[in-house]
């Protein structure tokens, strides 16, 4: 039966496995082994700053010991989101770690790189053309947002990693691409079913997130037209038909319908059947192409630079009027502020947000529970436009929370407790999410350049 | 009175992207789906008022083949803008947790 045999190492590369299961997944003869390497879920930072949320020597261990099993079985290797957020620099800095992999472990590669960046010229274009469309509530694209972008990438389907397939390449490294489309790429390109290509992709993207107990490991998934396996080689694991299917949904608004480049999984009528306690299988999914290929967008603006401060309140007189006094402080700050920049800093230049961990820091508005608890952990966190402001300003801040009075105040030697010295932590730029739309290219490669590179050891 | 943590195989939160906050209730047994779903206390009303947001806006899907109960709705802030408090949006399920049968 015609079938292709798909391992996955891990959620995300860098994350780390067990090399003992990848092993065992071998024997299994997969036709290849893939792993998706990034995600916004970190937040903006990372497409912002260009740099990967996984450390570059983690990454290292797992991709080595992916390319040294795949390169002895002849079998290729597929990576996507390179460097977490799959912009340039992403891509970039896995050529560094690819060649420093060829070198050590002596693999000559044919490795594909796939950019996934795009430009604002291109989405002005596009905007000008009516192909930009907006995702949920979100107001339509337009080129002043575009103007305030500092970076953006388009997640790639299938198509380009199957035109580096053709090309015989030992390794695929991707920029910014769906979880789902790193693993549905091999399949589809070998003419299985795009239905239960998808599926199965989306249930093994996370690697072994399904299996029981929960931990970073390889799973295998066998794909066939009509019908789909996934399992776990470790003997210590379980895999409850229930966690698969449950994936389905994971990360997704609905159970039933996942939206990807080029189509809609819908696995409204699919049927999850335990085969043994370590294999599942999956039969009666479908995919609806859509009539115009989409592709969707992510995007981050610059908006300052951070600095922190962690202050402990303790003081019970001072915590009883704790809305007040950071009230008070909050109309103070502009006057220290003002002393020392004049005119050139007005309350609109910096955001002073705190968070008060303790009473509502985690859900904010939200929270249903209403105590009182007798300590605070006090986040302060000033973003300003510029780092020599932003820790300047942080500098009056804190000095206003320890020293300025309350009703009541007794402990006047000072109203917070600092674990630091230094006290005040400055993190850097700040950036937000700015896209939540999708564009139509002309085709899907239009946006996804693909660069052959032969690595060979010897250069290195 | 149980509460639907009470009752829960998984529980969790999460975000759907940078825009979207998504809730996956699965329920132990069977019996238990059913109660709820067909008691109707999670509701697209009942979600509005916990999360404070608008009704419409809610989307809420039975899902029957693994009894579970899945609702989505839109961030109030995108994922790490300046007044999120949970990047991953993994620490928001607890109002729907401690819901009462």
């Amino acid at each position: 039966m015609r079938e292709v045999r798909a391992c996955s190492t891990s959620g995300i590369l860098g994350y780390g496995f067990p090399e003992e299961s990848l092993k065992r997944c071998m024997e299994e003869k997969p036709h290849f082994i893939a792993c998706d390497a990034g995600s916004t879920d970190p937040g903006p930072y990372f497409l912002g700053s260009g740099k990967s949320f996984v450390s570059k020597d983690a990454v290292k261990r797992d991709l080595r010991l992916i390319l040294s099993y795949a390169k002895k079985a002849e079998i290729p290797v597929i990576i996507g989101s390179a460097g977490g957020s799959g912009c340039n620099k992403g891509v970039d800095d896995f050529k560094k770690i690819v060649e420093e992999i060829s070198h050590e472990n002596q693999h000559h590669l044919k490795v594909a790189y796939i950019r996934s960046e795009v430009d604002k010229q291109y989405l002005s274009q596009k905007i000008d053309q009516g192909r930009v469309q907006s995702l949920g509530t979100t107001p339509p694209l337009s080129h002043n947002t575009i103007q305030h972008l500092h970076r953006s990438v388009a997640m790639m389907g299938p198509e380009p990693f199957i035109e580096a397939l053709k090309e015989d390449v030992d390794l695929i490294i991707a920029g910014r691409a769906t979880d789902a489309s790193v693993f549905t790429s091999f399949p589809i390109f070998k003419g299985m079913n795009p239905a239960t290509a998808w599926h199965a992709a989306k249930i093994i993207e996370c690697g072994a997130a399904t299996a029981v107990p929960k931990s970073h490991d390889c799973i295998m998934a066998t794909i066939r037209d009509e019908e789909f396996f996934i399992e776990t080689l470790n003997p210590e694991k379980t895999l409850p038909w229930k966690n698969v299917a449950a994936h389905t949904m994971y990360e997704n608004v609905s159970p039933f319908h996942l939206q990807e480049p080029g189509g809609v999984l819908d696995t409204t009528a699919s049927v999850y059947e335990q085969v043994n306690e370590r294999t599942v299988r999956v039969t009666g999914s479908s995919f609806i192409k859509d009539p115009n290929y989409k592709v969707k967008l992510e995007g981050v603006e610059k908006v300052g630079y951070r600095t922190i401060c962690i202050a402990g309140i303790r003081d019970p007189i001072l915590l009883s009027q704790l809305d007040d006094y950071l009230t008070f402080i909050r109309e103070k700050l502009h006057e220290k502020v003002s002393a020392v920049y004049g005119m050139e800093v007005s309350p609109d230049d910096y955001t002073v947000t705190f968070r008060k961990y303790g009473i509502n820091g985690v859900m904010g508005s939200l929270e249903p529970e209403q105590g009182s608890p007798h300590e605070v952990g006090l986040l302060l966190d000033v973003i300003a436009l510029d780092p020599d402001k932003s820790e300047t300003i942080m500098a009056a801040l804190r000095t206003l929370v320890l020293h300025s009075h309350f009703k009541g105040r007794l402990c006047i030697s000072g109203n917070a407790a600092f674990p630091f010295s230094p006290p005040d932590i400055p993190m850097g730029e700040v950036y937000q999410f700015i896209l939540n739309h999708t564009v139509e290219p002309d085709s899907p490669y239009e946006l996804f350049p693909i660069e052959y590179v032969e690595v060979n050891p010897c250069q290195n | 009175m149980p509460k639907l943590k009470d009752v829960a195989y998984l529980l969790r939160s999460k975000n759907a992207g940078p825009f979207f906050l998504t809730f996956d209730i699965i329920f132990e047994k069977e019996e238990d789906y059913y109660k709820v779903t067909q008691s109707k206390l999670l509701s697209k009303d009942w979600i509005a008022n916990a999360y404070k947001c608008d009704k419409d806006q809610v989307q809420l899907f039975e899902y029957e083949t693994i009894f579970s109960i899945k609702v989505s709705i839109p961030r109030k802030y995108a994922s790490g803008d300046i007044n999120d408090t949970d990047i991953f949006g993994a620490q928001q399920h607890v109002p729907i947790m401690m819901l009462e049968l």
